[in-house]
């Protein structure tokens, strides 16, 4: 009973669906896996994103009517959220690396990245306010949280800004110009 | 000293961050670091300038060559000259790099030139005998010590003794080496990744204080590939493996055992060189990084380029239309495999060389090639006049039968009367029913029960838009306009797009191709923007800042640490960015952004189609004449690649030049073709 009495405890859907997404990242994301290793298919990533992202929205919304006499509740759900956005980066980054663009949609990619970001957000907020009530786990979360959300304010606008991208090439090619002759 | 929790997460993103950019940056920061000042070593200009020694020196050699020759042609008549007839080829037991005065060993050595004057330069002469010796083991090379007779004597009796004949001779290229500089050192393999190495810049010396000097020239670095013997792979020779190769050759061709090449000291060094013009003689013709320097980019070059690439593929078409896929030209070997898709598209730009140059041995090739697609291709069964294209039963591919509509359409457009027009709307028929209701296409056709595949291929889409807008240019009929507006609109809005992000954008060449087509003759702002930000992913992968970008680099895309930039994939870019610049001329008048990096990229496919003076060190260069290459350091000629540098040429030419044919030419009324069921749609 204690463990469920536990302020971690309301994470624990977000939490297996993180750890699925993670797995399914690393094993199940190679489009044309070797015989034998199955596959799952693109939705399934995305549907796991959206159920850890609305598992941590209602382990938020619960952990603030504990808040007052149990600060550590929103740090968890923070902690949480981290762990969420580093899942769906993570499956963006392989999904990428094994060029499943050539398999999924354009949504399978964008529910991960506003999982993400979505993600970083809540994960601030609730970081935030557990901080203001003295959790010392929310103060060491502080900055992750701050950089995972500029992160994904920088993430969004690449998607749209030429300046950023131009600077990303320019980045590679000052790189390939400094290795070779 | 404890840390506060504020400090331990700003410790954790630090690490995280840290270690992402490491991730991705961290091999190219490492190589940098290892390269240390290499880059700052002077190397201009990049090309060697002409040289008046150098001109001397090749042209007493190739006097000494050819007298040379022609005596030890006599001499093999056992009449003339038994002796020669019981001498052991010396290319097999020469144990040192270093030059070893041999004796007189024919007449042809009596032969006395004036010595050039050497200057206090060392110089380097290597002799390249196409089709003689073991490929890949490089040319015969000896140090110049002053007396240029004694090399070319030694150099040509390296050859086996049945080789050296006149006609030998007549097909050798002498190539010069200038050692320039101070010889630096460097760490075994080159360190990291090899990267205190430069391919093709970089040569290695080895010496040994009991087997001598062993010499490995800069352009061995790209003239020596790699094969596996066991996978049937080939490949360029890794940045990693050029300190191993060079020990390699030393062991092979001097006779050093492992341990000595291993014990031996090694340092880099840097030369500039010249080869002669063609087999047989020529002047002087400057290297670097062993390859010489290409023309300005001009419409009469691009015309001449596209005419040579277009002969390579006329003599690679079999009688039969097929055509060689993927000629090694570093081995003189075909390598099999086979690809109807690419083979679609080389008989398109067959066509279009046709259209420029109007070659009736071009023409009656190409439409052996486009015989053979049709042959490849079948009805669909339950709609008999639906056409699709398979391969040996491999999976029936959207852009292959997308691309034999473009051959086909370019073939009617070359020959008129020659293409039959129910076959051609079938292929197009075939295309639409492949689109689903939002506009997207499936891409591949399930036929005789075949699992379907769950692959959405990138770029199968935009070849089946752009053989629809070219139907559309021949026959002038709406539907197939419409149904390629359908289609492309879906890539341009939606296929990359949900939830409120754009998330990518690939670089689809067929796609902008078709894009600036489709502008003509429906414009649309989003479908035009869409195709220049196209242009830009493409040339945001390419160096394209003559300031700080080598010579021969420039317009070619980025590529790893291990080998040099793709020339095969400068050839689709091309295509793009040249339809971007056409584009460009029309919606942006006075801007010039595309058409720069156009011939920028035209720049770097110039240099990587194989001509005189370039293929020197291949086995048979006469084959090899037109190709386009894989790479600077990869002689891989594959009919696609041809395909991609020749239409990619194709199109630049059509801005460069008013009479040059119109790449996305639209047939006046009354010259169109009149389709079985035109203007009545399909389905």
């Amino acid at each position: 009973m204690s463990l469920l009495r536990h302020p971690g405890t309301l994470c624990l859907p977000t939490c297996a669906a993180t750890a699925a997404l993670l797995f399914g990242a690393f094993n199940r994301v190679d489009p044309e896996p070797p015989k034998g290793m199955p596959l799952w298919n693109a939705g399934s990533f995305a549907s796991l994103a959206w159920l850890g992202l609305f598992g941590l929205v209602i382990a938020l919304l619960l952990a603030r009517r504990y808040a007052q006499r149990e600060a550590d509740a929103l740090a968890f759900v923070g902690l949480t959220g981290q762990c969420l956005l580093f899942s769906a980066g993570t499956t963006i980054a392989l999904a990428v690396g094994a060029e499943c663009q050539n398999y999924w949609d354009a949504y399978h990619f964008s529910a991960l990245a506003w999982t993400l970001a979505l993600s970083a957000i809540v994960s601030l907020f609730a970081v935030r306010k557990s901080a203001a009530l003295g959790s010392e786990l929310a103060l060491s979360l502080k900055a992750p949280a701050i950089a995972s959300v500029a992160l994904s304010l920088v993430g969004w606008m690449w998607t749209w800004s030429s300046t950023l991208q131009g600077l990303v090439s320019d980045l590679a090619r000052a790189l390939f110009l400094a290795t070779h002759g | 000293m404890r840390l506060r929790p504020v400090q331990i997460g700003a410790l954790v993103v630090a690490v995280v961050l840290i270690s992402a950019l490491w991730g991705e940056y961290g091999k190219q920061l490492r190589a940098t670091a290892e390269r240390r000042d290499l880059n700052a070593q002077d190397s201009s200009p990049f090309f060697p300038p002409r040289d008046a020694r150098a001109d001397a020196i090749l042209t007493a050699a190739r006097a000494h060559l050819n007298a040379v020759a022609e005596a030890s042609g006599l001499g093999n008549d056992p009449a003339v000259a038994p002796e020669l007839q019981a001498a052991e080829p010396a290319g097999s037991d020469a144990k040192s790099g270093e030059v070893v005065v041999a004796p007189a060993a024919s007449p042809a050595t009596a032969l006395a030139l004036e010595a050039p004057d050497l200057g206090d330069e060392q110089w380097l002469l290597s002799l390249y005998t196409p089709g003689v010796g073991p490929i890949q083991w490089g040319p015969g090379l000896v140090v110049l010590d002053g007396d240029v007779s004694t090399a070319v004597t030694r150099l040509w009796e390296e050859l086996p003794l049945r080789q050296r004949i006149p006609e030998v001779a007549a097909v050798a290229r002498l190539k010069l080496d200038m050692v320039r500089g101070k010889e630096r050192s460097f760490p075994f393999d080159g360190g990291f990744q090899g990267v205190a190495l430069d391919k093709g810049l970089d040569g290695i010396v080895l010496r040994h204080p009991k087997r001598g000097v062993s010499y490995f020239l800069p352009s061995w670095g790209v003239e020596q590939e790699a094969r596996s013997t066991k996978k049937g792979k080939y490949n360029s020779l890794a940045r990693r493996s050029i300190h191993g190769r060079a020990r390699r050759l030393t062991k092979e061709r001097l006779g050093w055992t492992k341990s000595e090449t291993r014990a031996a000291s090694f340092s880099a060094f840097r030369t500039w060189s010249w080869v002669e013009a063609r087999g047989g003689g020529g002047e002087a013709i400057p290297l670097a990084r062993g390859n010489a320097d290409a023309p300005p980019v001009t419409a009469e070059v691009l015309a001449e380029r596209i005419d040579i690439a277009a002969d390579y593929l006329v003599r690679e078409t079999a009688p039969d239309g097929r055509l060689t896929y993927d000629y090694k030209a570093s081995w003189d070997k075909d390598a099999g495999g086979y690809n109807i898709l690419r083979h679609a598209g080389t008989g398109y730009s067959m066509f279009q060389g046709y259209r420029l140059t109007g070659d009736p041995a071009l023409l009656a090739a190409a439409d052996r090639v486009a015989r053979f697609f049709v042959r490849q291709m079948r009805a669909d069964p339950d709609h008999p006049d639906e056409y699709f294209v398979v391969w040996k039963r491999r999976r029936a591919k959207l852009g292959g039968i997308g691309l034999g509509l473009c051959m086909l359409v370019e073939q009617e457009k070359a020959s008129p009367g020659s293409v039959d027009l129910k076959r051609l709307e079938g292929m197009a028929r075939h295309i639409e029913r492949m689109q689903n209701p939002d506009g997207s296409f499936e891409s591949f056709f399930s036929y005789d029960d075949r699992a379907p595949s769950i692959r959405k291929s990138i770029y199968y889409s935009g070849e089946a838009i752009l053989g629809l807008v070219r139907l559309h240019q021949l026959s002038g009929d709406p539907h197939w306009l419409e149904v390629a507006i359908k289609g492309a609109d879906y890539l341009v809005n939606k296929r990359w797009v949900s939830l409120g992000l754009r998330i990518y954008i690939p670089p689809d060449a067929w796609l902008l191709q078709a894009l600036e087509e489709l502008d003509r003759a429906a414009p649309d702002d989003r479908r035009a923007d869409y195709a220049f930000s196209i242009g830009e992913v493409i040339a945001g992968i390419k160096l394209m800042d003559p300031e700080s970008t080598p010579p021969d680099m420039l317009g070619a895309g980025l590529s790893g640490l291990q080998r040099l930039p793709n020339s095969a994939t400068a050839g689709s870019f091309g295509e793009a960015l040249t339809a971007a610049a056409r584009l460009e001329k029309r919606r942006r008048p006075g801007e010039e952004r595309f058409l720069t990096f156009a011939m920028n990229n035209a720049s770097f496919q110039l240099r990587n189609q194989f001509v005189e003076a370039n293929s020197y060190y291949l086995p048979n260069p006469a084959r090899a004449h037109g190709g386009f290459r894989m790479a600077p350091d990869y002689a891989e000629i594959r009919n696609d690649h041809v395909q991609h540098n020749l239409s990619g040429m194709f199109g630049l030419l059509d801005i460069l030049d008013a009479e040059a044919p119109d790449i996305g030419l639209a047939l006046g009324e009354q010259d169109r073709v009149v389709l079985p069921s035109s203007g009545r749609g399909s389905k």
